[in-house]
């Protein structure tokens, strides 16, 4: 059987969850690492490691030739990519496949066509799906603003300019009135070359109070794709995502039934097959329309993992075998409970969500009755600059949704991250939002959320906490005093347990 | 030990003497029994009242972590929220810190938060800036984070020019 030994071109959390899923089907995991990486999380956990360059991206993670020279030497016949990255890089994919190494995902070609939004679109056109009024052809350099306005005419206002290499709410603008299209044709056009080398963009109409629903697909080698029931994704923050949630609340099983239709018909169209995920907008009236195909695993899967109980990452290594998918396609769409997932990232919400890297001093992680940690960090260990800043995924599952809220709120209150900030107090802060609880929300919400707050912190300490910060702080510096200390340092410098209860007992008033 | 301990403006006496095997903390004349035990990076600390007839609450359990800052704060996790916290053995060098709450007197520094560099600098020496008004980009981890002043005041030193790499810690600009 192929797929004994898989090498992860990744880091930080997705390469953890890879490696994973390779050890409980007894496959050998290869990890890479840049400089920086070299004593990572992921690292420790793989059954071999190699380095592949200086910590610059660009310099490793992305150097496709290198990660095929490894898996290559070290006989790995496959490499699976994660998210990010090479993940929906083509080139990469082809090159696998010239190697005679299995890359885990879609083919190149699908790649490429799902990749680009306007080919996407008429992918999902032929295969009857609703699509975003909006342009079909990508509108190059070579088309001038008259014409493109011409076209917005026909389309209508408020409406979008999209870059059609787009992504992560880069060269997007919308566009109000006929007054501001030139403006914002400019700005989208000027972004997108600079971040994606390709200054095509098209238009599309924009949807009011829409909300984000995706459905994750699966797609084998003998023509079978199977929809999972939805996720809700709406809670975005400047087009991030930053909660996620399944079943959403939004969705009625007729509904439900529509949008699964809709996206396996689209991926059927085009002899999809591995894990991919349809994006949907859905507005207040319950139409739906296609946004884009992400043709790879997605950050938020664990949470459609939790309420069907399938290893999403283990079928994409069978699917990449030539397994046939035999999952029953019922169950993928009756969810049992709900899922929700919070993305903690080493940022300081209360500085305006900056980034926060840095060293770990102490890190821990909560558990419990439906808790699932997806992390890539450690204590002890640094948020490096040149990546990500996400250390993990905190996942909570409840039989409904309220059991499963209030299960997140309690592991957010274990979640204890010592060193640098992290987004937690933010999470705190949302969850306890009404409009959250009631699951009243689009699109836009957070965003003017965020628009109307003055700056106060997401959780003020209440004169009780303070109380107790001022004891802590004068035991600290009696301590201190004493030549005595319990605070956290670096490594080196860090005392003992022992040391410091010795300390504590060294004290004399 | 006599101290005092400053969180968001407000001062307060601490009084901790050695009872036993825990202490007597009095904050602001109001005593409470504290019972610390150390795990790894992070307390176990237990407040109780003093026996006596006022005595009503139950041993409350805390989980605390302490982090030193740059200005010699403090950082302290009750329980995973954090605050802000300065310590001075005596009232009398809380002239010496220049760093005081809210509007503050003295100059201010804006350090960087984080190792990145400088895509931007919005302001001039002389230049007169709110408080949290934006003053500097800084580009790290791909993404560019306006820093704003940290009060209200005048820019007296603008220590570094766009395109320059900075560590964390490096002073950007001083308000005074």
């Amino acid at each position: 059987m192929s797929l004994q030994k898989i090498l992860i071109a990744n880091r930080g959390e997705i390469a953890v969850r890879v490696i994973r899923a390779c050890r409980d089907m007894g496959v050998q995991s290869v990890a890479v690492y840049s400089e920086c990486d070299r004593s990572a999380r992921h690292v420790r956990m793989a059954d071999e490691a190699y380095p592949i360059g200086p910590n610059a991206p660009a310099d490793s993670y992305l150097r496709g030739d290198r990660l095929i020279d490894v898996a290559r030497n070290c006989g790995a016949d496959g490499v699976h990519p994660g998210y990010g990255f090479l993940a929906e890089n083509q080139s990469f994919a082809a090159a696998c496949r010239d190697a005679g190494i299995i890359f885990i995902g879609p083919t190149p070609e699908l790649i490429e066509k799902m990749g680009s939004k306007t080919a996407a679109r008429r992918a999902a056109i032929s295969a009857g799906a609703p699509v975003v009024p909006g342009t079909e052809e990508a509108l190059g350099t070579d088309v001038s603003d008259e014409a493109v306005a011409l076209l917005a005419g026909s389309i209508g206002y408020p409406l979008m300019v999209k870059a059609v290499a787009g992504g992560g709410g880069k060269g997007m603008r919308v566009v109000g009135s006929p007054a501001e299209l030139s403006n914002a044709i400019r700005a989208a056009r000027s972004e997108a070359a600079a971040s994606f080398g390709d200054a095509s963009i098209f238009l599309e109409r924009q949807i009011g109070r829409a909300r984000h629903i995706e459905v994750q697909l699966l797609g084998d080698q003998h023509g079978t794709v199977l929809p999972f029931v939805e996720r809700e994704c709406s809670l975005q923050r400047r087009h991030q995502k930053v909660i996620e949630e399944t079943p959403s609340a939004a969705v009625s099983s007729e509904l439900r039934a529509r949008l699964t239709s809709a996206a396996a018909s689209v991926a059927r169209g085009v002899g999809y097959t591995n894990a991919g995920t349809i994006e949907f907008l859905v507005d207040e009236a319950g139409d739906f329309y296609f946004l884009e195909m992400n043709t790879r695993l997605q950050v938020e899967h664990p949470i459609t993992e939790m309420v069907t109980g399938v290893d999403l990452v283990q079928w994409q290594i069978r699917i990449a075998r030539g397994e046939r998918l035999d999952l029953d396609p019922r169950a993928l769409l009756a969810p049992r409970g709900h899922a929700i997932e919070c993305r903690i990232i080493a940022e300081d919400p209360d500085a305006g969500f900056m980034p926060s890297p840095g060293h770990i001093s102490s890190l821990r992680v909560p558990s419990g009755p439906g808790i699932r940690d997806d992390g890539g960090a450690e204590s002890g260990a640094e948020v490096p600059i040149f990546y990500d800043p996400m250390i993990s995924k905190l996942i909570a599952w409840g039989e409904t949704r309220t059991q499963a809220i209030a299960r997140m709120r309690r592991a957010l209150l274990e979640y204890e991250v010592v060193g640098i900030q992290t987004s937690i107090p933010f999470f705190r802060w949302m969850l306890d939002q009404p409009e959250f609880e009631a699951a009243r929300f689009d699109t836009t919400y957070l965003d003017r959320l965020l628009k109307n707050r003055r700056g106060e912190p997401f959780l003020a300490a209440g004169e009780a906490d303070e109380e107790v910060a001022t004891i802590a702080a004068a035991l600290h510096a009696a301590l201190k005093g004493s030549g005595g200390s319990a605070t956290v340092q670096g490594a080196a410098g860090r005392p003992s347990g022992w040391r410091a209860r010795a300390r504590l007992d060294g004290l004399r008033p | 030990m006599i101290c005092d301990v400053e969180i968001n403006g407000r001062i307060r006496r601490v009084d901790v003497q050695r009872q036993g095997r825990g202490f007597v903390v009095a904050v602001d004349g109001r005593k409470q029994v504290a019972d610390v035990t150390v795990l790894n990076a992070t307390w176990s600390l237990i407040l109780s009242d003093p026996p006596g007839p006022e005595r009503r609450r139950g041993r409350r359990s805390y989980e605390i972590a302490l982090e030193e800052r740059p200005a010699g704060e403090l950082s302290v996790h009750v329980n995973g929220l954090h605050v802000s916290v300065s310590v001075a053995a005596d009232r009398g060098s809380w002239a010496r810190r220049g760093h005081e709450a809210g509007g503050g007197k003295g100059p201010q520094k804006l350090l960087a938060p984080m190792p990145g560099k400088v895509v931007k600098v919005m302001v001039k020496p002389g230049d007169v800036v709110v408080d949290r008004q934006g003053v500097v980009v800084v580009e790290a981890m791909k993404m560019e984070n306006e820093l704003r002043a940290p009060k209200a005041g005048t820019v007296t030193e603008v220590r570094i020019a766009e395109g320059a790499s900075v560590e964390a810690g490096t002073v950007l600009i001083v308000v005074e």
